[in-house]
């Protein structure tokens, strides 16, 4: 495979998914394999800026955003932000928010990428 | 002629979720169609190669996947997964076969595989 | 090696930034030269950081001008400056060696800050090109850094690809008046970022 594609539909902190899955991305991206991540539905929750996780004693998941941009991007899917009443400027610094029609052009533009939901 | 390379990665245990069945169904028909197939264990998936499983209406993921590992599968799982689920330190605590490495093998994975499959809610 | 916070007073006379602090470091296992840092400063720095991207040559500086995000491929390594003062990096060996790398990005970031954002002595790389910077080298194409012209050696170093050091006639006593002129037109700082260290 020419490039991974990590996406992640669940909250963090709730479950395992983000950041197994962040790991994941940063994994390829220490392979020398271009890799990026895709937060859609609860998944856009890992983006959200100033996670303070050690009241519960688990890792902060925000920052492994900041080891993934900028050899990989944060795709942030907008609707999903929207439809949690989240905006772009409660997002970590890396994020990039992509409408449908983005969204469409990054899956119809990626050829040999390994699509992994995790 | 070079062999493909289908990689599956799962990510819950089993009985709970019937990941653990689909992949091995996966594995037996590529295995079938001239693959050769590496199955990566991460998070809940750590708990599958677990010795002693003793299902009693359901089959036995463990014995399974031992079966597939004869066949020629590799199969590896994370070492902070397995860790975190307290097998890593003791002593066989999976069936022959079972490597425990790291996600950062599984980055190597997806860069030579032909296909991936990620299996999980 | 996951590591919990370290915090530093990197540069404790530094005008903006003093201390580091290093947040995050992965990989898990410690593959040669291939930890992942996330360090943040103790301070926002998202008023300088158009300032410090014009301290670096074009050919190594990625800017992303909407989220105000500087990106610096140097010292073989991806480097990231972000508007909250966080810095990431990639390819480090250790946590010594990150917290020496943040030691001279503050430099430069506390030089912006106390050039009001302007850069006094800093000047606008993007406004030079590699014919600038021909007019001060030998122009012999000896051919001692490794590249067949002058000119080609003028473009790669403003690419980030080659050093001033590597340019050997530069450092003769007769070269002076080049080495003047390259003062001139890169500035002190820009000098010592492209790689000249002096006689």
């Amino acid at each position: 495979m020419k490039s991974a594609l990590v996406i992640i539909d669940r909250a963090p902190y709730g479950c395992e998914n983000a950041f197994s899955g962040l790991y994941i991305v940063i994994a390829c991206l220490n392979s020398s394999l271009d890799a990026d991540v895709l937060l859609m539905e609860d998944g856009v929750y890992a983006a959200v800026a100033d996670q303070v996780s050690g009241a519960i004693g688990y890792p902060n998941v925000e920052e492994l955003t900041y080891l993934i941009f900028p050899e990989g991007s944060v795709f942030v899917h907008e609707r999903s932000l929207k439809e949690r009443g989240l905006e772009e400027d409660d997002l970590v610094e890396a994020a990039e928010v992509i409408d449908d029609t983005e969204l469409y052009e990054i899956f119809r533009l990626k050829r040999d990428t390994s699509i992994m939901k995790i | 002629m070079e062999k493909k390379i289908l990689t599956i990665v799962v990510t819950e245990g089993p009985y709970r979720y019937q990941y653990a069945d689909i992949a091995f169904e996966m594995a037996e028909s590529a295995i079938q169609n001239g693959y050769d197939v590496r199955i990566f264990l991460y998070m809940d998936g750590t708990h599958i190669p677990k010795r002693n499983q003793a299902p009693q209406s359901f089959p036995n993921s463990a014995e399974r996947l031992r079966s597939l590992v004869k066949k020629g599968v590799k199969v590896t799982s994370c070492i902070r997964c397995s860790t975190a689920r307290g097998y890593t330190c003791s002593e066989r605590p999976y069936i022959n076969g079972v490597e425990i490495k790291s996600v950062y093998d599984l980055g190597e994975w997806v860069k030579d595989s032909h296909r991936v499959i990620t299996l999980g809610c | 090696m996951e590591m919990s916070e370290v915090k530093r007073e990197v540069r404790p006379q530094g005008s903006l930034v003093k201390e580091a602090t290093l947040k995050q470091v992965k990989p898990c296992l410690a593959a040669e030269g291939k930890i992942r840092v996330l360090m943040e400063l103790d301070s926002e720095i998202g008023e300088f950081i158009p300032a410090i991207a014009k301290m670096y040559p074009p050919g190594v500086v990625n800017y992303v001008r909407k989220k105000n995000i500087l990106t610096l491929t140097i010292y073989d390594r991806i480097i990231s400056l972000y508007p909250s003062g966080k810095i990431s990096m990639n390819r480090t060996h250790d946590v010594e060696e990150a917290f020496e790398i943040a030691g001279e990005l503050m430099d430069r970031i506390n030089r912006a800050h106390d050039s009001g954002g302007g850069g006094s002595d800093s000047r606008d790389m993007s406004r030079i090109g590699p014919m600038d910077v021909h007019r001060c080298l030998p122009g012999s194409n000896c051919g001692d850094c490794g590249e067949s012209t002058c000119m080609a050696f003028a473009m790669k170093l403003l690419n980030g690809e080659q050093r001033l050091d590597s340019c050997l006639p530069l450092k003769e006593p007769w070269m002076q008046e080049k080495v003047q002129c390259l003062e001139k037109l890169l500035g002190e700082d820009m000098m010592e970022t492209l790689g000249w260290s002096g006689y």
